[in-house]
């Protein structure tokens, strides 16, 4: 995975789409809960990695974005779902074009253990980029601001 | 009490149920049926996984280099790897594929060094926080109904 600070960067450029905009907050949300709902508990406890293998996987980030979608109000429950979704798909977007040293993501679990990837750069390298993402968010929030005043 | 209970009528919380019961049937059969070998599992019997292809990617760090390659450890427990990269550093994450050999110690023909990780952890943090913000001013949580309503 590229850092979330570059997920993040990709899902807030969408966000300012005028069918995005309402959403945004579900689009974010979609976009950080691949890796937050499966790095964290491997890198604190190693041993259970083997349970977490599912967890990146998009046929079990559909299934909790509807679990999670049911606790919201039912007017906006199906645009939190689609918008959620939206987001971990803007997320897998990025992951697909990075490269492993072994097997990469398993698209099609639990189908197939085959992974595929069009490798372009190793997970920590997007980091290099992540100061401009940064610095862009700012420029664009500051002007938005700005115009509102 | 009433409100909660029309909220969340029969159907909603069997949904619910459905959808758990799916995701804890997805990380089982992840859990149970994933076809990698892992180097915990060689180290756990070594004569069976003898000469095995493996790969070494979840939070393996570099303890010490030695002339033909370096020390691994992972989940506690360390292994002699045998194998090459211009970054190898003590104290860097690191994946690689090799083979595992029942003496104690794995043959790398792969090695990735995942240099700055730990800065790319910490830098991950900030968006979830940033999220976490956005969400708590958008959402609110209605105790009663048991669901998030926007503010």
């Amino acid at each position: 995975m590229p850092d979330l600070v570059t997920h993040f960067a990709a899902a807030y450029f969408v966000s300012h789409l005028q069918k995005v905009r309402q959403h945004r907050v579900s689009l974010y949300m979609g976009t950080i809960l691949p890796d937050l709902i499966s790095r964290p508990v491997y890198i604190l406890f190693p041993k259970l990695y083997p349970y977490t293998v599912a967890l990146h996987t998009p046929v079990f980030l559909i299934l909790f974005s509807l679990f999670y979608s049911q606790f919201f109000a039912k007017s906006i429950r199906k645009d939190v779902f689609l918008f959620t979704v939206s987001g971990m798909a803007l997320h897998f977007g990025l992951d697909l074009f990075q490269r492993h040293i072994g097997s990469g993501y398993l698209w099609l679990f639990p189908l197939s253990w085959n992974s595929f990837e069009i490798g372009l750069y190793w997970p920590e390298q997007p980091l290099l980029l992540t100061p401009l993402w940064v610095l862009l968010i700012l420029i664009i929030e500051t002007v938005i601001r700005l115009r509102r005043i | 009490m009433a409100e909660r209970r029309q909220n969340w009528p029969g159907k909603r919380i069997l949904f619910v149920i459905l959808l758990l019961s799916g995701q804890a049937g997805l990380i089982w059969y992840g859990r149970v049926y994933n076809p990698a070998i892992t180097l915990q599992q060689c180290l756990a019997d070594p004569e069976r996984y003898d000469s095995a292809r493996i790969e070494v990617a979840t939070e393996a760090v570099i303890t010490a280099i030695s002339d033909d390659g370096f020390m691994l450890r992972q989940m506690g427990k360390e292994i002699k790897v045998v194998g090459h990269s211009p970054d190898l550093r003590a104290g860097e994450f690191v994946s690689l594929t090799g083979i595992y050999h029942k003496e104690g110690w794995i043959e790398s023909d792969k090695i990735h060094v995942a240099k700055k990780r730990r800065v790319k952890i910490a830098a991950s943090l900030l968006p979830v926080l940033v999220v976490l913000v956005l969400f708590g001013k958008k959402f609110t949580f209605n105790l009663r109904r048991f669901e998030f309503t926007p503010r």
